[in-house]
């Protein structure tokens, strides 16, 4: 089984957001629904060095969507079999199935699966897998102007890149093992970091 | 408090209780020699039973409404191999079926020579079922649920929520029950809710300690900890009022007697539910 995997430059990232539009403009979703976000993270602060004051104010940003996972933990707690994973790795989901018990949102550390009130069921990033099938890109990633964003095979984007560091805010990569490979920003280590834009990316 | 989700609550609040019910009215009649303490029998609305299959039906209604779309209801058996969720509905069927069993083995007279053998199969299913629910939450990017807590909170309500509902019916004059029997249980019902104490309060200093991430609760201030506070008090009067009936037990009850017993019961009930609903509003997750 192959497995597709994002790659995301949190260095490159300007933070326009382009890539959750046109998320949502693909997948024609209602406000509230956002299955591609960009977290704004910052942190830092002043310090005193001798007599002066230096500061070490930091600012990154990290676009999210489902990163279908090799051991999703939404595909092996959905009571209903609604959640699936391809033979390319992509983890999609069956509406036809979902009862909108809304567990796979609570489970999900990447906040992947999110529930539409409207038709009861839940929704995710399929990774445009009729893009895919068409032989076209995710429409995320080609919409980003800074080419922050890309997708293939796990393996060769690693080859590619030589990178899958997991930044703040992203959990442990070992409890789902999440197909993203990440170049993290120069500061992404400093301490104290916190997402400054909760209100926009909150529910998710 | 965010993350209220009232139809969880009661799901898994009356769920457990019908279990309770169930296995404490198995543990008096193997204590008793099977004499049969109630008046109720077969499908009378006096039979803890009866009882049992209501609450367990009214819970199973009631998860539906926490469904987005319930028609699609009967796929949540579809995944046993994986899914607690799946397990649970599962043991939820098994148990309601042989409570049914045992109604249906017994409903002329009350009891069959297979009756025995049913009830211990709805105990059995009931604990199950329990483990189950357990289970659901026990999940590794939901530290709050994913510690001892979880299972010592669903355990000990199952027991005080089947006390409580077994004592009700004696206080209300739907079961007959000698005084022994009365003291047992309350002093069973008075140890459950010490442990429930002690337990909500080393929990809640392991929540007031954890990083909820960016987005989540405020567990050791705010709303959070004021409910957490009346659940205390609830607790704390309830168990004290239960001490009073414990050494007036004899009867005739008095008037006195009877309203103690029911406020002390309301607060009992009116905790657990409060506590479920501090389970659910401590809800937030590892990662984003």
């Amino acid at each position: 089984m192959s497995r597709l995997a994002f790659y995301f430059d949190s260095a490159s990232c300007s933070g326009c957001k382009t890539c959750q539009m046109a998320c949502k403009d693909k997948n024609d979703l209602a406000i509230g629904q956002i299955w591609r976000r960009v977290y704004e993270v910052a942190g830092g602060g002043w310090k005193r060095v001798g007599k002066a004051w230096q500061q070490d104010i930091f600012a990154y940003n990290l676009s999210m969507s489902c990163n279908h996972c090799a051991d999703p933990i939404c595909v092996r707690n959905c009571p209903t079999q609604a959640l699936w994973k391809r033979e390319d790795g992509i983890v999609q989901i069956d509406t036809g199935l979902c009862i909108g018990c809304k567990y796979c949102a609570w489970v999900c550390p990447y906040g992947a699966p999110q529930y539409n009130p409207e038709k009861g069921v839940m929704g995710k990033c399929d990774m445009c897998a009729d893009y895919i099938d068409a032989g076209k890109n995710p429409s995320c990633v080609d919409a980003c102007p800074m080419r922050a964003l890309d997708f293939g095979d796990y393996d060769e984007l690693l080859h590619k890149y030589g990178t899958s560091d997991h930044i703040y805010p992203l959990p442990d990569h070992s409890i789902t093992e999440p197909s993203l490979c990440i170049k993290a920003h120069q500061k992404a280590g400093n301490p104290n970091p916190r997402v400054v834009n909760t209100e926009e990316v909150k529910g998710a | 408090m965010r993350n209220r989700d009232w139809t969880l609550v009661f799901f898994t609040s009356l769920t457990q209780m019908s279990v309770g019910i169930i296995l404490c009215f198995t543990m008096s009649s193997f204590l008793t020699g099977g004499s049969g303490a109630f008046t109720g029998t077969g499908l009378s609305l006096e039979s803890p039973v009866v009882l049992a299959l209501l609450l367990a039906g009214a819970a199973t209604f009631i998860s539906f409404l926490h469904l987005g779309k319930p028609s699609n209801a009967p796929n949540a058996l579809n995944n046993l191999r994986g899914s607690w969720i799946s397990r649970e509905i599962l043991a939820l069927g098994v148990y309601s079926a042989s409570l049914v069993a045992v109604l249906l083995s017994g409903w002329r007279t009350g009891s069959s020579e297979y009756g025995p053998w049913l009830l211990g199969l709805g105990c059995a299913s009931g604990a199950v079922l329990v483990f189950m629910m357990i289970r659901i939450y026990r999940m590794p990017t939901i530290p709050a649920w994913n510690g001892w807590y979880t299972c010592m909170s669903f355990a000990t309500a199952t027991f005080s929520l089947g006390l409580i509902a077994f004592l009700m019916l004696f206080f209300t004059g739907l079961a007959r029950l000698d005084a022994g029997a009365v003291s047992a249980m309350l002093v069973a019902l008075i140890l459950v809710l010490l442990v429930e104490t002690v337990s909500a309060l080393f929990n809640q200093v392991q929540l007031g300690k954890m990083d909820t991430g960016f987005d989540g609760p405020v567990l050791d201030g705010g709303t959070f900890y004021r409910v957490f506070l009346v659940r205390m008090a609830m607790l704390i009067i309830a168990v004290i009022l239960l001490f009073y009936l414990l050494i007036r037990v004899d009867p005739p009850l008095a008037d006195v007697q009877y309203i103690v017993a029911f406020f002390a019961f309301f607060l009992v009930m009116a905790q657990e539910l409060t506590g479920r609903l501090l389970f659910y509003s401590s809800y937030f997750r590892l990662g984003v």
